[in-house]
């Protein structure tokens, strides 16, 4: 027991010295999920302003009201003053300025990235047809949502002017809404939220950080330095190294557990119950079948310095095709093929499944048999092709 | 000198191409990221047409056959019928489909998955336009105002087709490449040659430091120019997407870009001592920037204060450039050589200042 601790200890205290271990494996996580979250989870709305420029025609006072023009910039104006003004900025031209200089300055100001959208309004009598012309820039995501806001506001200005025009009553017009899905039907709260989907992700991933990287570096980097072989030159036994660096890591998996949620709830009002039993056995689950993959890699690639790149090649494509940050249903081909038979995809599944965050996709069964098989296929091989210190006696 | 310099260069660069980690994050990482955003994005890029489910409620008034003309106009759609919400919804949930439309008493109705937040938008617009054109034929309304979109295009290359976000994911990586070869460099050479003695042994033999910092910086190029080609060719390969390149600025704006990531090298050469610090360190620099550069996200998407903070970084810099010089984004020569010229007389800067302050001994 006293050799288990002491190894618990060494490594405890080497990582705690090491201020970039600290960032890797504690604040990095928090930094993907903050930048995620901000991103895809609808946090950062009140940043989004289109700068949108009016070409309207140049109408006398009398026959504005009369106009096309008018109307709209009735509308845009109506836009203006209520709550959804501060989704947009609207440009006009200036009382002494021609309307084709304006357009001029306004297409070289979208072009420039100062604007998102131009609108051109031609002049046309009432009750002819007008063709807007909306001018965007398509290389920009913001010029392409403009467009498609101001091409709905249009679309339902349109239904205005039939009613208006006594083509259609209101009532005869087909309703159109939109909603999204309760995800968890049997569950009290029903809202999604990119947040709490994120979390379960984002502790798988430091639990593949600690079984693919950290525990590999550790061993790999005492093997090549042939300090394992002094080691057990000693009474020490494998075992006992082995389970004082497990230690290490379980500790260290539960300190990210506890600040992923920890930051996640100050940060992002999340509501989690993340001490289910189910979820504690899927965590769990987890980390044994990181640490086995652990030995997989260590028991085919002997080399110090390969171990370090194999363990990147397979980190990166094992989080981002399972599923860890944003569902990967749309993949095709070879891709979707690696995603499907990838642990970690099933373990997501169950994690998020068990917390009442997302149904699982996949069948409860699969999220148990895939990472399983992968659990027992990595011991099987380890059992055989595995070495405390490769190319010497041990 | 020419003969000195020939040899360093020869020297420097096999040593840099034997390096198995090298290799990895120049090569093999932008590689590998190519292959899953790549397939991401085009995942959502009407690569595919979306599934949209559809239920007739008991109360439905829409004519089935209109609905189908307009969807079927529609070519990045295909539809099919379910019985019931139920089973549309737990469709959309399995992610077996992207939209259920609900067909009731003059109205319809879209129900969207809200975990794929990436594709929603696109797909409300789609449902938008459907509704809209139902609107248009079942009730014989007048379309007053029309719509024309007129994309503002570049003058002097032509954009590839496609989406931004997918494309411009491309010339990212290619940055990235040029990052990952540049970056680390200066780091390596005059903090951890210099640990381990090697610059000392150098500094005894005779050799001329100006052939030596000129070798090193032509020594990465073999790598950018690699890590170039490999993205080129599997984008073209693996995603059908070709690019209506500049190559005579192109070529020139690996080696630039290559430069000025030895330049940011040299910038963490000047804060850190020792050779473990300052490679973490520009490892740390290396993903933030890989966050905020506008590679995998659009820059506008991020909040205000991220925005500031990637106009601080060179690889939003080299990200643009390439994005202009690939015809992803329009061309702005003027500011593409302010900001090009600018980045790379900073970094000639820096790098002479660390060649020229470094000991080549050790203390």
């Amino acid at each position: 027991m006293g050799a288990i601790r002491s190894i618990f200890l060494q490594h405890l205290r080497q990582h705690l010295r090491d201020k970039y271990s600290i960032f890797w494996n504690l604040i990095f996580p928090l930094i993907i999920m903050t930048i995620l979250v901000l991103i895809f989870g609808g946090q950062i709305e009140e940043n989004v302003t289109f700068r949108i420029s009016i070409v309207s025609p140049e109408v006398e006072e009398s026959t504005a009201d009369n106009s096309y023009p008018a109307i709209i910039n009735t509308v845009f104006e109506s836009i203006e003053a209520s709550e959804e003004s501060r989704w947009f900025q609207f440009y006009r031209k200036e009382e002494n300025q021609s309307r084709s200089n304006f357009l001029q300055e306004e297409r070289k100001k979208l072009e420039q990235g100062e604007r998102e959208l131009v609108l051109v309004i031609p002049e046309v009598e009432w009750g002819e047809k007008v063709q807007l012309e909306i001018h965007r820039q398509p290389q920009r995501q913001l010029s392409l949502i403009a467009a498609d806001v101001i091409t709905s506001i249009i679309n339902e200005l349109n239904k205005e002017i039939n009613i208006t025009e006594g083509n259609i009553s209101r009532d005869e017009l087909i309703n159109v809404s939109s909603r999204e899905i309760a995800i968890m039907e049997s569950e009290s709260r029903s809202d999604f939220s990119f947040a709490e989907f994120l979390v379960p992700g984002i502790i798988l991933f430091s639990f593949l950080i600690s079984g693919l990287e950290i525990f590999v570096e550790k061993i790999s980097s005492m093997r090549a330095r042939g300090i394992l072989k002094r080691y057990f030159a000693t009474p020490l036994k494998a075992v006992e190294y082995f389970s004082g660096i497990l230690g290490f890591i379980i500790l260290l998996s539960s300190t990210q557990v506890v600040l992923i949620y920890g930051w996640a709830k100050i940060f992002f009002d999340i509501n989690l119950a993340i001490f289910r039993p189910k979820f504690i056995f899927y965590m769990l689950f987890s980390l044994i079948v990181s640490i086995a993959l652990g030995f997989l890699l260590l028991s085919i690639v002997k080399n110090k310095e390969s171990v370090g790149v194999v363990t990147q090649a397979v980190i990166y494509p094992m989080a981002f095709l399972g599923g860890m940050f944003f569902e990967v249903s749309n993949l095709s081909g070879v891709i979707s093929l690696a995603a499907k038979i990838n642990p970690m995809y099933y373990l997501v599944n169950g994690m998020r499944d068990a917390l009442g965050i997302y149904p699982s996709p996949t069948p409860v069964l699969l999220n148990i048999l895939v990472p399983a098989i992968w659990m027992f296929g990595s011991i099987i091989i380890s059992s055989y092709k595995f070495s405390w210190n490769p190319g010497g006696e041990s | 000198m020419l003969k000195q310099y020939l040899n360093n260069t020869k020297t420097l660069t096999l040593s840099f191409l034997r390096n198995k980690e090298t290799i990895f994050f120049v090569l093999l990482l932008p590689f590998l990221f190519m292959l899953i955003f790549g397939s991401l994005y085009s995942g959502s890029d009407q690569s595919q047409p979306d599934r949209l489910l559809i239920y007739y409620s008991d109360q439905a008034t829409i004519e089935q056959d209109k609905l189908e003309e307009v969807i079927n106009e529609n070519q990045s759609l295909t539809f099919q019928y379910v019985s019931s919400l139920e089973v549309g919804e737990e469709l959309l949930r399995n992610y077996e489909a992207e939209a259920l439309l609900i067909v009731g008493d003059n109205s319809l109705e879209f129900a969207f998955n809200p975990a794929r937040i990436q594709d929603n938008p696109a797909l409300e617009q789609q449902a938008y336009s459907i509704a809209r054109e139902i609107n248009l034929r079942e009730n014989n309304l007048n379309e007053y105002l029309e719509t024309v979109i007129i994309d503002t295009e570049s003058a002097t290359t032509a954009p590839a087709a496609g989406s931004t976000q997918f494309l411009s994911l491309f010339p990212g990586l290619i940055a990235l490449g040029l990052a990952s070869s540049g970056l680390f460099v200066i780091v390596e050479v005059f903090i951890y040659y210099k640990e381990k003695g090697v610059l000392k042994r150098m500094a005894a033999a005779p050799i001329n430091k100006n052939a030596f910092v000129l070798a090193l910086i032509t020594s990465r190029m073999p790598a950018s120019i690699l890590s170039m080609f490999l993205i080129l060719a599997a984008s073209r390969i693996i995603f059908g997407v070709s690019f209506a390149i500049n190559w005579l600025l192109f070529i020139p704006y690996i080696f630039i870009g290559t430069v000025i990531m030895m330049g940011f090298g040299a910038l963490i050469t000047l804060f850190f001592k020792t050779a473990d610090s300052a490679f973490q360190a520009a490892s740390i620099l290396l993903t933030i920037m890989i966050f905020f550069s506008g590679i995998y996200f659009p820059i506008e998407f991020l909040p205000s204060y991220f925005q500031s903070l990637s106009r601080f970084l060179p690889l939003t810099y080299l990200a643009r450039g390439l994005q202009q010089i690939m015809g992803v984004s329009q061309l702005k020569p003027f500011n593409l050589a302010l900001e090009t010229g600018g980045l790379l007389i900073l970094s000639i800067i820096l790098i002479i200042i660390v060649a020229k302050k470094s000991r080549w001994a050790a203390k």
